[in-house]
């Protein structure tokens, strides 16, 4: 069952990729021309739909196991870097960046993005230790709230410093202009992938309490530093290249654990495939849907399209989870 | 009743003079000059007396949502029996944003988005008709968890503005401009033929609110409590979600958001006021949301408009809220 379910899932991300490589404003390069590659396609290929696909699957791997993480940690099913304020932090501190050192290099900013968001998640992970909930929708409100006062710090500062026009211009995701020179910051998610692969059981155990991981001999303090790490180092890298990607760390790692269980050794790579899928199509439906209402070869901002869907996904992830309980 | 709380009554009192003359520090240049000048005093007085007639609308209206969001915080919170939620947080901002942006987008220029009293009408309708929905889809299948019916409010909210900025980006500049002049509702930019209209809907809401504050005393010590001592809960709970609704509807479409001026006002009016009887609650609460709100405008008056007031209130009430939150789970 599980195996088929796999390939069904691997064949339907190699026919998005391949999707993806095929759309653009350059409608000379499509589905039929692309495998004959002339000199000319290979190129587009390379300069730019590569590096595009490439970010797309990069990022949705790493925020949907940075989500998983942050479930993890904060033992509660419902929370993600965005609902927890760590994708807040993360504009913080990219704002902070851009009006410090208006130079805009991209290494600057994601060094202050990720000071950021690590201290941002710290702050409520020890916070959330702090207090004891008995309500599972407590936690993802008080997160929300937390989010809300971290924008509105970040609100404040771009007011008072007339930059609320970049504010909101790096408040929506988007992989427009994913060209050579402007992505390459996105493999800063591979080494994190790959600890969180190699780390994926300690998580597992962490999600189960304090006590319980330490009768296991995990070192639950170390654990739940390195996620709060390894989660602000992907918020931080996808947050500059793409920008926020709204609901992905929260509904991809909910419908991986109802088709594939919890188990995330065994799931975690599940959990990529099914991000990038979901990104893929998101993709696909944000590059096109201008075209078929209009005509005009624009695309809307991903963003948008995924929170759309993405909220829809959620608001039925809520009503079952809290039914069955 | 006002000799009980002389105090607080002064205090708004002074805030909203306070409110009512903070302008005149920045232009006192010019007062002094035109007064001096006998041929420009009679005009000019003229305009002062013009600018402290605008102001005191503004004050009306700024008294009506602070006491509406008063209100409708305590019923709220007794309802869900919990200190740190407020009804604002059902995402009534980018439900207003998505009924402008739908109405414009699919009935440009027609009576709905010109007149601004049909406007502010058919929008209220909206507002409430969705929570409406919202409350019938939620609370009748999940036994009244009021936490989840929150959530559920955040989460559609997401979804409205995402909806509203996908219909924005369809439209042409006109369209587009039309929304932006519609939605940038702030405490500053109050529409004054719709404050006359919102003043009785608003006493009528707050009449029915302190009309019933004897029940809240009754709901407020839980739901079997409750229903033993003879509350038609579940039929309670509906009516009040529904004037919270009309209350917050209300007061979005007048001054836009205030989502953490309920929850400072009524905390600090709970954390004053150390017993339980809702009447005492909700006179203090207004009290303290009006000069809250009332002082914090005065003060970015007084700063040059560097920010705007609720960006200020959402600051510091997020801050109070953590410091609560910690305060009563302490393990």
């Amino acid at each position: 069952m599980i195996k088929s379910r796999r390939m069904i899932s691997i064949v339907l991300l190699v026919v998005l990729i391949v999707l993806s490589l095929s759309i653009d404003a350059r409608r000379d390069v499509n589905l039929f021309t692309l495998f004959q590659f002339t000199p000319e396609t290979i190129e587009i290929l390379l300069i730019s739909r590569i590096p595009r696909t490439l970010t797309i699957i990069l990022s949705a791997s790493a925020l949907s196991v940075a989500g998983l993480i942050m479930q993890s940690v904060a033992k509660n099913k419902f929370v993600s870097p965005g609902v927890t304020g760590t994708t807040q932090a993360a504009t913080l501190g990219v704002l902070v960046a851009h009006l410090f050192f208006p130079s805009m290099a991209l290494w600057l900013q994601f060094i202050f993005s990720f000071s950021a968001s690590l201290i941002g998640s710290f702050i409520f992970i020890t916070f959330l230790n702090k207090i004891q909930f008995k309500n599972e929708v407590y936690v993802p409100l008080i997160g929300m709230m937390f989010g809300a006062l971290i924008s509105s710090l970040s609100i404040l500062l771009a007011q008072s410093t007339n930059t609320l026009q970049f504010l909101n211009s790096i408040g929506v995701g988007s992989f427009t202009n994913k060209t050579i020179g402007t992505y390459e910051m996105i493999y800063f998610v591979v080494p994190a992938l790959l600890i969180a692969v190699i780390y994926a059981s300690e998580f597992n155990i962490v999600s189960l309490g304090k006590d319980f991981s330490n009768n296991l001999g995990v070192n639950y303090k170390k654990v739940i530093m390195l996620g709060i790490i390894i989660v602000a180092v992907i918020t931080a890298s996808t947050f500059i290249v793409v920008g926020p990607l709204p609901f992905l760390g929260l509904i991809i790692p909910n419908l991986v654990s109802i088709y594939y269980g919890d188990h995330l050794k065994k799931s975690i790579f599940d959990l990529m495939i099914f991000g990038s899928i979901f990104v893929l199509t998101c993709d696909i439906i944000a590059r096109s849907v201008l075209f078929v209402l209009t005509g005009y070869n624009f695309e809307v901002a991903v963003g948008f399209v995924m929170g759309i869907i993405g909220s829809i996904i959620f608001l039925y992830l809520l009503l079952r989870k809290t039914k069955n309980a | 009743m006002l000799r009980k709380y002389k105090f607080w009554t002064m205090i708004v009192i002074l805030s909203i003079l306070l409110y009512l003359g903070v302008w005149m520090v920045s232009q006192f240049d010019v007062i002094m000059f035109s007064l001096n000048d006998p041929d420009r005093a009679p005009l000019f007085i003229d305009v002062m007396l013009n600018i402290f007639q605008r102001r005191l609308v503004q004050v009306i209206a700024l008294i009506i949502a602070a006491v509406l969001i008063a209100l409708s915080t305590t019923v709220f919170q007794t309802l869900t029996q919990n200190r740190i939620v407020t009804p604002s947080l059902l995402g009534f901002d980018s439900i207003f944003v998505v009924t402008q942006t739908t109405l414009v987008y699919f009935m440009s220029m027609s009576r709905f988005v010109v007149d601004p009293i049909l406007n502010f009408m058919v929008t209220v309708v909206l507002m409430v008709g969705l929570t409406l929905l919202m409350y019938q889809t939620v609370l009748k299948r999940h036994k009244n968890n009021i936490l989840l019916l929150l959530l559920i409010g955040m989460v559609i909210a997401t979804l409205a503005s995402n909806y509203a900025s996908f219909l924005q980006i369809l439209m042409n500049p006109t369209e587009f401009q039309t929304i932006m002049s519609l939605t940038s509702v702030s405490v500053v930019n109050i529409h004054t033929t719709l404050t006359f209209i919102v003043l009785p809907v608003a006493i009528l809401v707050s009449a029915y609110f302190f009309s019933k504050s004897r029940v809240y005393d009754v709901i407020a010590l839980g739901q079997t409590h409750a229903m033993n001592l003879g509350i038609p809960y579940q039929k309670q709970t509906y009516t009040d979600l529904i004037f919270i609704s009309i209350a917050i509807a209300i007061t979005t479409a007048l001054v836009g958001p205030l989502s953490f001026l309920g929850l400072i006002a009524v905390n600090i009016a709970k954390e004053l006021y150390n017993k339980y009887h809702h009447q005492a609650i909700f006179i203090l609460s207004s009290f303290i949301s009006i000069i809250v709100l009332i002082l914090g405008q005065t003060i970015v008056e007084l700063l040059g408009f560097r920010t705007v007031v609720t960006t200020f209130i959402s600051l510091f009430g997020g801050i109070y809220m953590i410091y609560l939150i910690i305060k009563e789970h302490k393990v």
